[in-house]
């Protein structure tokens, strides 16, 4: 019992942490002062997160934080690479908060309370093994996200970002809750163990078989289940599909992403994308992926994540090609990166073992998954971080021509974005290439040779509007009359500037042994989230 | 030099047993590469903090500590190389090596390669090492100096300090992808370096056209590695070594097949003739992939140590500030193609059609920039086409199989035209910048030391004999070429002799030309009398200089001063390094003098032993009567072009003061013109590639761009824009139009779900062409098989099982290439009714039926 409290030590730090920020909030004189106890918070939690790592490393004790939950919640590696990254991104995303909204006026103390809870509730999600649990964790994870989105009250953008973020994420988690109804309807079960092993089983009804027209009653009854199984998966996918931001489920994000004050969004494109991935790891290939054969199609949602992966690099890049606002673009190019995540996704049922060591197919691409996650959350946080110290009070810098000249004025900063730019636009030695190298290997190796050439394809057209921003940088000069911008006086954002830089650079130097983390993730994990190769 | 050595030795091992356990695990090399890192951040980030006193003692003292550790480094190798060995035991390993981390790994070829960055120092990357981090302080320290009057000082460290880095990676990797890494970043710095007063827009285009042209040669080097590794399976040298010194290995054969499109080259080079395409086909005998490789690394070569046809960048890059022009464009970088070439040489050795061109491309270069530098009037120019002729000179030699002459020359080059350069560096800094040699002369009066060791360096580089360096290295690579036999072109040595001592003379003779100009006669820079500037204007010397350059070098007296010695702090690494241009040479005696092997090519005969292909091709028996006869020659050639190269200068210059040159430029103005024009290659170049070049980039600006890129960018741009145009109008109406793509994604997913079942059939083959199959679908498949092939499955009907393995004994059918495969089907039933048949073709092996 005492090692439960220990597991669950990330989801507690930041839920009994979030509840002080409430009464500190409640009961100090005047606002303001909460970033830094709320990134100290997360950093804490993601100490937990590594203190586990090395706590929790054996089978056995993998098993005992598995059955310390009964099934509910599974604290394994992959859990806890997910947690860190959220621990990571929210953190950062609170450092970045403390300067950001004091200097556009919209500093209230509700803002860390948000974030706090939003990552307990990412955590959840990110750790759920059964069907309750992911809905309570997305709806923790959003409702604190809804608000945040919110957050700038008096601005038209934030308020009609987040009313459709909201109506239509209500709608998401309803298809999600309709798909686990569906699914515990034919199951008999919530948690995901226990729904494969339904699943794997053909359907008895005791005392069936032996009645009259009993066998043909109880093949009827077969076919509804499987079909009615199948729909569900497909109305799960839809609803874990709409938190990362996938086509045809994106619609949002651009309104979300650009209404959002700048640190939520960071926020949002960073943590929410781990977490519902980390739940469709588990719920897809946990449940519907047919981990122990050699080879799986597993009911054919990898066919569909395939479609679903190109539909969103394709138009994520094309509509990031024409956008005027560089935050604008990175939101759509955020859905071109949760397309190219969903093409490591597609290849993670596959069992063919990889030679030296590597484990299977699946399990590189699941580790894929993870790194490519890890890579995108410290690019992207260093670019809205950067984003914001390029422009000034009260007045963001969004345009491509704000940062116009930026090389000259003010050369750290400029140097700063142009690796977060560089990583994001898979361009070598920056972290991002490597993520992008890992992907396309998967997708090879599982011979998905069209979806690797796809993702090479659209990955060129990326480079294109991410040194855009490097060439207005460096290139151009303000137009004249223009208003110049005025970094803001924050050590946070420098401090999240320097990390995040360090991190993109370092991962990129030795993105090895980053990908080995990812790999004993996905291999010391409780239920399974990838394929794991036949005894 | 030994003994020196052998003494550093005894102390070493004491030393660096604190932070060595082993040769495999040996941290200071990564020390070295460490400190110019932390120096280049230290200036880069807070340079303008630590002012400029704490900027000079960064930059210099971390690179002084790096070459520190190189002697020990290197002095801990010659102690491993040369420890005693048991009779018949094996030697001890001749390299040092540290692993930093594993890298990532790449597929290569069938298999997947683990890249790591290691560091390796070797006989070889030592050399290499010495001279970078030797002459690298060096040129610091002199910098310090040099830099004084710069207000960018920092920047001006820490692109140096960030070239020393980049420079240790390219000679202490240990793999083709990390020595790749290493000529990126010195081609990077040196593009900054070059630019260094970018707001010059003519130095500005200078770096940029040296980041040009080097990467057309930067494609070269990304296919030959590509081709070499794919071919080798790796990219590490000591394993691709390994695996050519076995005669008849796999890696061999795959090097030496030839790719299917030679045919197709060939066909197209001779017209669909057979007599041309038999012609073609005996001309390139080495078309292979081996052969493809090395050339590629070749051009490579060509890009980075300017030779022709790519060496129009090395002149112009001489408008970065003059240490680096000494530091990265003559002593270091330029030499990286040679190195490679040293490196790689195990490769070379058996592609002889490839070192016949690069011997013949590196003589002819040596003899055109040689021409070219005969007529220059500015004196960084002239020094720029010397260093293109001697790297034509290390190529040349690496050209006919004698890789470690052309490491000596690359050596011995390092000390004196580094020395060379620093000097010119000095006469400028002195003479405010002046640098044309006309109106430069008589300047020994006033800076005596840069005079001294100007000349001492001038000596060395014409050759003169028996005490300069210059003499020994050129004389080794002249005897090696002409003993050389390459075994598909007999001529290459003979010729490239020749050629040779043609340049030498050459050398000889514009070398003199400009110590003659800068250092005899009457000073010519500016009155020297107090009565021509009556005015006695305080800032009279503001005017002078170039614009962008203005800030430094400059007396700050009167116009009227003569020109001043510089401070110690620039002439000491002069004297140093002058030093070093004369006794440096006596590690490489010739065999004539000690009847022996010298220092040198003892301690790199390891480097240049290669089973496989006898390197006896190349190299020579020392017992052999007909190598005193060449080495005599050699030596008679080499004195020659001296005596006749200065002599003329001396006669022409000293004695008749120009007068028979401007009679003769008179007299054939054409050529005169046509050889002061640099052969007209740069118009030439604008002609042929880059007028064309903007052209089509015109036309696709004004097409492509246009009406494509822009036609789409604007159609894409039009949909969220229509999005908007509903937004506006219904306010409300949009949230639905969301939720409408939202159940319309649905609605197409349930559909592909139902209609399209998806299934994977996995088949492992067995024994005696038995199969086991395996099909997956997913929750409510039911399948039907016909593991035999022949279109009947099994149920029929529309009864459909649930069985998901099968095993079966295939009948094999013939394939037209020659492989055997079984046919296998299975008929898929999803939950849904929908069906899908999945056919595989298997293949087995051939058995001994094919004798395969």
């Amino acid at each position: 019992m005492k090692d439960m409290l220990l597991y669950l030590l990330p989801i507690v730090i930041l839920a009994v942490g979030g509840f002080s920020l409430m009464l500190v909030d409640a009961f100090q004189k005047e606002e303001g002062g909460l970033a830094i106890p709320t990134a100290m918070l997360h950093f804490a939690s993601g100490a937990a997160c590594l203190a586990l790592w090395n706590y929790a490393g054996s089978p056995a004790d993998l098993a005992r934080a598995a059955s310390a939950f009964n099934g509910w919640l599974a604290f394994d590696r992959t859990t806890l690479f997910l947690d860190l990254i959220i621990a990571l991104g929210g953190g950062l995303a609170s450092l970045l908060a403390g300067s950001y909204l004091n200097e556009h006026k919209l500093e209230r103390g509700e803002f860390y309370t948000l974030i706090t809870f939003a990552s307990a509730g990412c955590m959840m999600l990110a750790g759920a093994t059964d069907l309750i649990m992911v809905f309570i964790g997305l709806e923790t994870m959003s409702l604190g996200v809804y608000a945040m989105t919110a957050f700038r009250r008096t601005n038209a953008r934030s308020q009609e970002g987040a009313l459709k973020y909201f109506l239509l994420g209500s709608f998401a988690a309803a298809l999600l809750l309709y798909g686990s109804a569906l699914l515990y309807g034919m199951t008999g079960h919530t948690d995901l163990a226990g729904i494969r092993a339904a699943l794997a089983a053909p359907l008895d009804v005791p005392g069936l078989a032996a009645q009259e027209g009993g066998a043909l009653a109880l093949s009827v009854q077969q076919t509804v289940r499987d079909r009615v199984v199948i729909l569900a998966m497909v109305l799960v996918i839809a609803g874990l599909a709409f938190k990362i931001g996938a086509v045809p489920f994106h619609m949002w994000v651009p309104d979300a992403y650009e209404g959002a004050p700048t640190p939520a969004t960071a926020y949002m494109a960073v943590t929410v994308k781990a977490a519902a991935f980390g739940a469709m790891l588990r719920v897809l290939v946990g449940v519907f992926g047919d981990t122990t054969g050699a080879a799986s199609l597993a009911g054919g949602w990898p066919g569909l994540l395939a479609w679903l992966a190109v539909a969103s690099m394709v138009i994520g890049n094309l509509v990031a090609l024409s956008q005027s606002s560089i935050k604008r673009m990175l939101a759509y190019s955020s859905i071109a990166h949760g397309g190219y995540i969903l093409a490591a996704f597609v290849v993670t049922p596959r069992a063919e073992l990889l030679p030296g060591g590597e484990g299977t197919v699946g399990q590189s691409a699941a580790a894929s998954v993870l790194f490519y996650l890890l890579a995108y959350a410290v690019s992207n946080i260093g670019a809205f971080g950067a984003l914001m110290l390029a422009g000034s009070r009260g007045k963001e810098a969004v345009s491509y021509d704000d940062v116009a000249g930026l090389g000259k004025r003010h050369p750290a900063v400029a140097l700063a974005l142009s690796f977060f730019i560089l990583s994001l636009a898979g361009i070598p030695p920056m972290v991002g290439f490597f993520a992008k190298y890992n992907v396309i290997r998967s997708a090879l190796e599982a011979n998905y040779t069209w979806l690797a050439i796809a993702l090479m394809v659209n990955s060129a057209i990326g480079v294109y509007y991410y040194l855009r921003v490097l060439v207005k940088m460096y290139m151009h000069d303000p137009a004249p009359g223009a208003t110049r911008a005025e970094p803001m006086v924050s050590p946070g954002i420098w401090l999240t500037l320097i990390f995040t830089a360090v991190l993109v650079l370092v991962m990129g130097a030795m993105p090895q042994t980053f990908f080995g983390y990812a790999l004993e993730a996905v291999k010391l994990a409780v239920a399974p989230v990838a394929a794991a190769a036949t005894p | 030099m030994s003994a020196v050595l052998q003494s550093l030795a005894q102390v070493a091992p004491q030393v660096s047993n604190f932070v060595s356990a082993s040769p495999s695990t040996y941290p200071v090399l990564g020390l070295i590469l460490l400190f110019p890192l932390i120096g280049s951040i230290i200036n880069g980030f807070w340079g303008k903090k630590i002012g400029r006193e704490g900027v000079y003692i960064t930059g210099i003292a971390t690179v002084a500590m790096s070459f520190v550790l190189s002697l020990l480094a290197y002095a801990t190798l010659y102690k491993t190389t040369h420890a005693p060995v048991a009779e018949g035991a094996a030697h001890g390993p001749s390299q040092l090596s540290f692993l930093l981390w594993d890298w990532f790994r790449a597929p290569v070829g069938a298999g997947v390669v683990q890249l790591k960055i290691r560091y390796v120092l070797d006989e070889l990357s030592g050399v290499m090492l010495l001279v970078v981090t030797g002459v690298g302080t060096l040129i610091h320290i002199y910098s310090a100096g040099y830099m004084s009057h710069d207000e960018g000082y920092a920047r001006y460290f820490a692109y140096l300090n960030l070239f020393m880095f980049s420079m240790l990676n390219l000679i202490l990797g240990d793999s083709l992808v990390l020595l790749f890494v290493g000529w990126e970043g010195v081609g990077l710095c040196s593009y900054l370096l070059i630019g260094f007063w970018y707001t010059n827009t003519a130095y500005a285009n200078a770096g940029r056209k040296a980041f040009i042209v080097n990467r057309i040669g930067d494609v070269g080097v990304i296919l030959g590695m590509t081709i070499l590794a794919w071919k080798t399976g790796s990219f590490e040298f000591a394993q691709i070594r390994e695996t050519l010194n076995v005669q008849g290995s796999t890696a061999l054969t795959a090097l030496a097949e030839k790719p299917e499109f030679n045919d197709v080259v060939a066909y197209f080079l001779s017209f669909g003739r057979t007599g041309l395409y038999d012609f073609w086909m005996r001309v390139i005998p080495e078309f292979t992939w081996g052969g493809a490789a090395c050339f590629f690394l070749f051009v490579g070569c060509t890009g980075k140590s300017a030779q022709l046809p790519l060496y129009v960048w090395l002149p112009d890059a001489m408008a970065g500030p003059t240490p680096v022009s000494a530091l990265i464009h003559a002593a270091t970088m330029v030499t990286a193609g040679v190195y490679l070439l040293c490196r790689l040489s195990f490769v070379y050795v058996h592609f002889p059609s490839v070192l016949a061109l690069i011997a013949v491309t590196g003589a002819l270069t040596a003899l055109f920039a040689a021409s070219i530098a005969l007529v220059q009037t500015e004196l960084k120019k002239v020094l720029a086409y010397s260093t293109v002729s001697q790297l034509g000179f290390m190529f040349a030699a690496c050209g006919v199989g004698a890789f470690s002459a052309g490491l000596f020359h690359v050596y011995t080059h390092a000390m004196f035209k580094a020395c060379l350069f620093l000097g010119a560096g000095a006469v400028m800094h002195a003479c405010r910048d002046k640098q044309d040699l006309r109106e430069l002369g008589g300047l020994y009066k006033f800076i005596p030391h840069t005079f001294r060791t100007f000349l001492v360096a001038t000596l060395a580089i014409i050759g003169t004999p028996f005490v300069t360096a210059g003499f020994y290295s050129k004389d080794e690579l002249l005897f090696r070429a002409l003993e050389s036999q390459n075994s598909n072109h007999p001529w290459v040595g003979k010729f490239v002799f020749v050629v040779l001592v043609l340049a030498a003379t050459m050398t000889a003779f514009y070398m003199c030309r400009l110590l003659f100009l800068t250092f005899f006669g009457k000073f010519k820079g500016w009155s020297l009398s107090k009565a021509d500037y009556p005015e006695h204007v305080e800032h009279a010397h503001d005017d002078h200089g170039h614009d962008a350059h203005d800030d430094h070098g400059h007396g700050h007296g009167n116009p009227w001063d003569a020109p001043k010695e510089n401070p110690a702090l620039m002439y000491i690494p002069l004297y140093v390094l002058a030093f070093m241009s004369v006794v440096g040479g006596f590690v490489g005696l010739p065999y004539l003098f000690t009847h022996k092997e010298s220092v040198w090519g003892e301690w790199l005969i390891r480097s240049a032993e290669h089973a496989g292909k006898p390197i006896t091709d190349w190299a020579i028996t020392m017992a052999d009567p007909r190598v005193h006869t060449a080495e005599v020659t050699a030596m008679i050639a080499g004195f020659f072009a001296f005596a006749v190269g200065s002599g003329v200068a001396y006669w022409v210059y000293i004695k008749a003061d120009g007068a028979p040159v401007r009679a003769l430029a008179s007299s054939a103005r054409p050529l005169y013109q046509l050889m002061v024009d640099k052969w007209r290659v740069d118009e030439l170049y604008d002609f042929v590639i880059v007028r064309p070049l903007r052209f089509a980039s015109d036309v696709a600006a004004k097409f492509i761009d246009r009406w494509i890129i822009d036609g789409l960018v604007n159609l894409v741009g039009m949909i969220p824009r229509a999005l908007s145009a509903v937004v506006r109008k219904l306010q409300t109406g949009v949230v639905h139009t969301y939720a409408a793509v939202m159940v319309f994604g649905l609605v197409a997913m349930i559909a592909w779900v139902e209609f399209r079942p998806t299934v994977s059939l996995a088949a492992t083959v067995e024994a005696n062409n038995r199969i086991s199959l395996e099909v997956h679908g997913g929750p409510g498949y039911t399948y039907q098989w016909d593991p035999e092939g022949d279109g009947t499955f099994a149920p029929t009907n529309d009864e459909y099982t649930t069985t998901t393995r099968q095993s079966t004994t295939c009948t094999p059918q013939d394939t037209t290439d020659g492989r055997r495969v079984c046919r296998v089907a299975v008929r898929a039933r999803n939950a849904f009714g929908y069906t899908t048949t999945v056919t595989r073709f298997i293949e087995v092996p051939t058995g001994d039926r094919e004798g395969r």
